[in-house]
């Protein structure tokens, strides 16, 4: 053990939460470059604390967070801004910034403290746009984009961080069935063929499924599961936490491999759910 | 996504004045190598080319606004008389031209130019870190603050000097209470920057009905008629002296809110972002409060209460280098000396009674805060 390479990120029995309330406790996953990390579950069940607590806008209760086997919680900002990138949800702020300038403000962590950008992060900046292929969105304003354009300049202003790890808050929500897609595709180029580490949350299970490569899932009770994807996003967690009876389907994915997707068949009440038997309410 | 927001309107009028001033590049990728590159910590092209612009504009209107009044002044002797007050070569120059042009007309035309670019500035600032465009340099009681001290000082008919002390004191005191209430409040939980802006409301609220005390038991043949004038905002009564000794101030403010002006608007993007950009909010938020309640106590000092110039400014200049702080907050400066300075023209020679200053900055700005409240798209960020 002592001679491998500690992982990207690690999280140990981490709980966090406001004020007296724990809102999730005992949490612990790894990470490595290349992986995406889904994590899936209900409303309120903590997954923007968690979040917060991993961006360190909360601290943690509990428990260690390691980035390359250090522990973060010791780093200054600028210094964990320069490893992990945050994407949020796509929003609009109040003033209408070029795409370009939106994405150089990524650069922030990398300028002195009294500096302005210089022509090396407006490059780098542009160099974000075109890994994403949407430098010909450089000159428009960031308020009249779509709401895909949108979340991809916020993981371009991620990028422009040059992070080892993306963090995401539901890169997909509000976004079109096509521009959902997209977004993934995007996600999953820059973990395979850039190394990037990303934690994402989502609230669809096939997201999970198809572009994971691991999965947190947590339940109802704030219980979490780690595992491959497949083997944590199951008929009996989505029937125990959301009350949908799924079928799991195996499909050939175009490259040759095989992916596991969920097809939801019928819901009801999570409680009532337990009960009943899986075939009868199917 | 029907509600046309003004921000489309702004960006459309943004690239009028941009084609106008230089022929917009042909093609994306010309674009992409000449928009937005700038020199380390210098300004791109276009915006250097408008920054200019203005600064030129805003000189020629400082040599037309020394000409402007009771006597106009031919602009050859306007510059001889200037050139004479630093280096006097000129002999021959009348007297009474250069006590009119240096003593009586400079330290008023100084003074709009400095209260104009402090009010802007900071009006500018505050937007950004409020994350709402329709905030101005008041939100946090500085003016409410320097209006109770003056009426104090005024109540007790204490020198000209002692008012300006006292109202400048007062603001910061108005300001400082805001901020220590609201990050007192905000550690127990909650969204930061609502809070800080809820308790400068309150703040106001209170030292407002101190002014009204303050009035209600000043005297109403003498006092009350000058507390009433002192906070309709004037800049008639500044002194040489008064403008130097505010001078100080207001251009610390302006230099401490400069140098974080690139990293205001990562602020405008909300909190977590900005600190998981990497940023220090609080003392970024901190940074730009301090320098802005300076400039805006120091100007509100000598000027009185004046409306509506932290709005209107700020507008004017994201119409002509968008929203971007690097470029946006010297164009601000540049834009409320300049906005200042030409209504301060129009109250000096318009009118035979002379009409205070803040009347007519709120009776021309009222028309373009209505025009951006119907297209306020959203509150607080």
């Amino acid at each position: 053990m002592d001679d491998r390479r500690p992982a990207l990120l690690e999280v140990f029995e981490a709980s966090c939460g406001y004020g007296d309330r724990i809102v999730a406790e005992g949490v612990t996953f790894a990470m490595d470059h290349g992986d995406v990390l889904c994590l899936l579950g209900p409303n309120g069940a903590g997954k923007t604390t968690l979040f917060k607590a991993l961006l360190r806008l909360i601290p943690l209760r509990e428990g260690r967070m390691r980035i390359h086997g250090e522990d973060a919680a010791a780093w200054s900002r600028r210094r964990f801004a320069s490893v992990v990138g945050y994407v949020p949800q796509a929003h609009t702020p109040p003033f209408p910034f070029t795409v370009r300038d939106v994405v150089v403000m990524g650069r922030i962590s990398r300028v002195d403290a009294f500096g302005s950008p210089t022509g090396r992060d407006v490059d780098a900046a542009g160099e974000a746009l075109e890994r994403l292929t949407i430098g010909q969105l450089a000159d428009r304003a960031y308020t009249e984009l779509s709401g895909g354009e949108r979340q991809l300049v916020l993981i371009a202003r991620a990028l422009a961080q040059e992070p080892e790890i993306l963090i995401m808050d539901e890169p997909t929500s509000n976004l079109d069935f096509g521009n959902q897609l997209m977004v993934l595709e995007h996600i999953r180029s820059l973990a395979r063929d850039e190394g990037l580490g990303v934690l994402m949350t989502t609230h669809d299970p096939n997201h999970a499924l198809v572009y994971g490569t691991k999965a947190v899932a947590i339940d109802r009770k704030g219980a979490f599961a780690v595992g491959a994807p497949e083997t944590v996003v199951t008929e009996a967690y989505l029937k125990a936490t959301y009350g949908v009876a799924s079928r799991m389907l195996r499909l050939a994915a175009g490259d040759g491999g095989a992916a596991m997707v969920c097809l939801p068949v019928a819901w009801g009440d999570p409680a009532h759910c337990h009960k009943s038997t899986d075939g009868r309410r199917a | 996504m029907l509600a046309v927001p003004h921000v489309q309107i702004i960006e459309r009028l943004r690239w009028g004045v941009h084609s106008w001033v230089k022929s917009r590049p042909a093609s994306p990728a010309e674009a992409g190598k000449t928009a937005g590159r700038a020199a380390p910590g210098g300004f791109a092209p276009r915006e250097k080319t408008i920054l200019c612009m203005m600064a030129s504009l805003l000189a020629l209107m400082f040599v037309f606004s020394l000409m402007l009044g009771r006597r106009i002044m031919p602009p050859g002797l306007v510059l001889k008389v200037l050139l004479g007050g630093i280096w006097p070569l000129d002999a021959s120059l009348s007297r009474d031209a250069e006590i009119v042009i240096l003593s009586v007309r400079l330290p008023r035309i100084a003074a709009a130019m400095l209260v104009g670019a402090a009010l802007s500035t900071s009006g500018a600032a505050f937007q950004g870190i409020f994350r709402n465009p329709l905030v101005s340099p008041d939100i946090l009681g500085v003016s409410t603050g320097a209006g109770l001290g003056a009426a104090m000082a005024i109540l007790y008919s204490l020198e000209p000097v002692v008012i300006q002390a006292m109202a400048f004191t007062f603001g910061m005191i108005a300001v400082g209470a805001a901020y220590i209430i609201g990050s007192w409040r905000a550690r127990a939980g909650g969204e930061a920057v609502l809070i800080l802006v809820l308790s400068g409301m309150i703040i106001g609220a209170v030292f407002s009905a101190f002014i009204s005390l303050v009035k209600f038991t000043a005297d109403p043949y003498n006092i009350l008629p000058a507390i009433t004038f002192w906070l309709m905002g004037s800049l008639s009564s500044v002194s040489a002296g008064d403008v130097s000794l505010v001078s100080v101030p207001i251009l610390a403010g302006l230099l401490l809110v400069h140098s974080v002006r690139w990293r205001l608007n990562v602020l405008s993007f909300g909190d977590e972002e900005a600190y998981a950009m990497g940023v220090n909010v609080r003392r970024v938020r901190f940074a730009v409060i301090a320098g802005a309640t300076l400039m805006t106590a120091s100007a509100v000092a000598i000027s009185g209460v004046i409306g509506l110039v932290g709005l209107v400014a700020p507008h004017l200049a994201r119409l002509l280098v968008g929203p971007n702080y690097r470029v946006l907050l010297p164009a601000c400066m540049l834009v409320g000396a300049l906005f200042l300075l030409v209504v301060d023209d129009l109250v000096r020679t318009l009118f035979i009674a002379e009409m205070p200053l803040g009347i007519l900055t709120s009776l021309i700005g009222a028309p373009f805060f209505i025009y951006l409240l119907s297209n306020l798209r959203k509150g607080w960020g």
